[in-house]
């Protein structure tokens, strides 16, 4: 076996997953400007649904209904909470914390229904293709197909059609909008609802190569998240995409040359050293100003 | 309001003439605290250890024909700092008489407390070496680790007739401990480690970790890790090498493992107490059958069987000592041999327990005795 090779197809795997989590985060933050924690909560929950009922009504009907909840979750934490809160004056920091309260709040309901153990999803799905000694799964091969449609489908819709222009205002001016008479709210909904439904497929690339999923594994996905954020550059739905592979990639083929245990060290130093030589990020243009 | 005033006069002065008191005192129940994780990955180990000590609870109060034990439950999440957390609830607020506990993340920062005060503390889930006389008034009925990982890597040498070993494990205490105990042991023997990768606890894609350890191309993997973690792993492991074997501890025997890890579990060996929940044995039998009718579910792991047998420890050391603290103590280390389901409990001077260990697997979905070969110490 070609250990360089191997590591390759498996980053070019978890790049093209963490491209799927970095176009979300970017989505919801570019949009509604909150740092979303209880996006994790969404991810987990989405992913345990899928898994809960995969072997029962079977598996696109069990991602759809993975999708749903990834939506409703999504729309319910905006409209139910970062809404109110930002009506009634809060400041960013409050809404992070009330995010994060979510999340652990998210996280133990989580564990009560589904257990808190990690579960995995029993589905025949073929064996790997074994090409000159190199195992490539189905999720493998299936998941850059999906990210590419993915992520394509968003920027297609941002950049080329009226809805994407008003979500780019969005994101450039919001009060700009607003002065217009355009109705905001509309605009952000759809966006952390297109953000939220793309974790549940995600997830699924991910369950399909035997990775498990439990209560717990949603604040691991919302940091990979703000790093291909911060890594492509803010407000840069392609950049976060980018910033998303290369970190999955990077983080796999860097095994080649240190241990395992240094993986996390690595990939993290690495991506401090991007960000102090490159601050916007790969793609960014400007800085946001903090407004906590 | 007179009849509350004449109520007070009554008690003063049975009180004064000690009528009541010895009947009260018999009457009193032993606070028994548990201190496990029942929240996070390993809940259930906690889960089962709870239902152990509270089926012991009640067949000691059915015997006794009054509440002789009370029982209080703390999640520790088999974390330090929630254990310890656990604990001064336990002792503070509850008051608790006798504790049992596991986490070998947790005994490290209680145990010097227990001795503090004097608080019979029974280990019934923590294998790290590092248990060993970790404190006075602390008794393993589980044994530890070393045992079980030199009679692995004795069958995987001896028996299997490997020569090359690989391992991948959580990266905390436990699984480094292990994991270095394991080297140790397999390369004394003449074997070599070809490569030995980690992963961290929040991890679910071992895919790297794999692909390191294939392109060694080992005979064999040592897995360490959490049962749904193992599972994943296992899973991720057959799929890039379909026939490499796997090897584990006992900690695995779950249906969580055979549900989560699905064909990928066929074959995988793994060192056990030698201990059959499932036995014609009559003492066996009737716990099997009290846990199936209290909680609907049949008795299939040991660690029930460590708790259950931990309690058991306790009710037979205090009908000797009559009082909890050092005379419970005391009492325990003056008999040492205790009956226990999951085999005889023979505590040694350190607190810790040698029972016989045997190599089961994982055949046709179910785990089942593969060899007694070099099981016993």
């Amino acid at each position: 076996m070609n250990l360089f090779l191997q590591l390759a197809v498996n980053g070019i795997y978890a790049g093209s997953i963490f491209a799927l989590f970095g176009l979300s985060f970017a989505l919801i933050f570019a949009t509604t400007k909150v740092w979303h924690f209880a996006q994790g909560a969404v991810y987990s929950g989405s992913a345990l649904i899928v898994v809960a009922l995969a072997t029962t009504i079977g598996l696109l009907p069990a991602i759809l209904a993975g999708v749903v909840f990834a939506t409703l979750g999504g729309l319910g934490c905006q409209a139910g909470i970062y809404g109110p809160l930002r009506r009634r004056g809060a400041s960013m920091l409050v809404i992070v914390m009330a995010s994060l309260g979510v999340t652990i709040v998210g996280e133990n309901l989580l564990s009560i229904l589904f257990g808190p153990s990690q579960k995995t999803l029993l589905v025949d799905v073929g064996g790997p293709i074994i090409a000159g000694g190199i195992v490539i799964s189905r999720a493998q091969l299936l998941a850059p197909i999906i990210a590419v449609a993915v992520v394509g489908l968003a920027l297609f819709v941002l950049y080329r059609t009226d809805f994407g222009r008003k979500v780019q205002a969005l994101i450039g001016d919001e009060e700009l909008m607003q002065l217009q008479g355009i109705a905001t709210g509309p605009i952000r909904m759809a966006c952390v609802a297109f953000g939220s439904a793309i974790l549940p497929i995600a997830a699924v690339m991910l369950l399909l190569s035997g990775t498990g999923v439990s209560p717990y594994i949603g604040l691991p996905v919302v940091l990979i998240g703000a790093m291909s954020l911060f890594l492509g550059g803010i407000n840069s739905m392609l950049g976060a995409a980018i910033g998303g592979f290369l970190i999955g990639f990077v983080e796999n083929v860097a095994l080649y040359f240190i241990p395992s245990s240094w993986q996390a060290a690595f990939t993290y130093s690495l991506f401090l050293a991007i960000i102090l030589v490159r601050p916007t990020g790969l793609l960014g243009r400007r800085l946001i100003q903090s407004s906590m | 309001m007179i009849h509350r005033r004449n109520l007070l006069i009554a008690t003063a002065f049975a009180a004064l003439l000690g009528i009541g008191n010895s009947a009260y005192a018999q009457q009193d129940p032993i606070r028994v605290g548990v201190l496990v994780g029942t929240s996070g990955a390993s809940g259930q180990i906690g889960n089962w250890t709870n239902r152990g000590v509270e089926i012991a609870i009640e067949e000691l109060n059915e015997a006794a024909g009054f509440q002789r034990f009370s029982m209080f439950s703390e999640d520790s999440e088999y974390k330090a700092q929630k254990g310890l957390e656990g604990f001064n609830k336990l002792t503070n607020v509850d008051g608790i008489d006798v504790l049992i506990t596991s986490g070998s993340a947790v005994l490290p920062t209680i145990a010097p407390l227990a001795d503090q005060r004097e608080l019979v503390m029974m280990n019934v889930g923590a294998q790290s070496p590092a248990m060993a006389g970790i404190g006075k008034f602390t008794f393993s009925v589980i044994q530890l680790a070393d045992f079980d990982i030199a009679v692995m890597a004795n069958y995987a040498f001896d028996t299997l007739d490997f020569q090359r070993g690989a391992a991948l494990y959580i990266s905390n205490d436990i699984g480094q401990t292990n994991v270095v105990e394991f080297e140790r042991q397999f390369t004394q023997l003449g074997g070599e480690m070809v490569a030995i990768e980690s992963f961290r606890a929040s991890d679910t894609n071992y895919g790297p970790q794999v692909a390191k350890i294939a392109a060694a191309q080992p005979d064999f993997v040592y897995l360490v890790g959490d049962v749904d973690v193992a599972a994943a792993a296992t899973r991720q492991i057959k799929a890039l090498m379909p026939n490499v074997q796997i090897l584990t501890y006992g900690g695995m025997e779950s249906q969580l493992f055979l549900d989560a890890a699905g064909a990928a579990a066929e074959g995988l060996l793994y060192t056990q107490t030698d201990f059959d929940p499932s036995s014609d044995d009559p003492a066996i039998a009737a716990v099997a059958q009290r846990y199936q009718t209290r909680y609907g579910e049949d008795f299939t792991s040991p660690f029930i069987g460590y708790a259950y047998d931990a309690m058991m420890v306790v009710a037979a050391a205090l009908d000797a000592a009559g009082e909890t603290g050092e005379p419970l103590r005391a009492a325990i280390m003056d008999r040492r041999d205790f009956p226990g389901i999951t085999g005889d409990v023979v505590f040694r001077d350190d607190g810790t327990v040698s029972k016989s260990v045997i190599i089961k697997g994982v055949r046709d979905g179910a785990f089942v005795l593969v060899d007694r070969v070099g099981a016993s110490e």
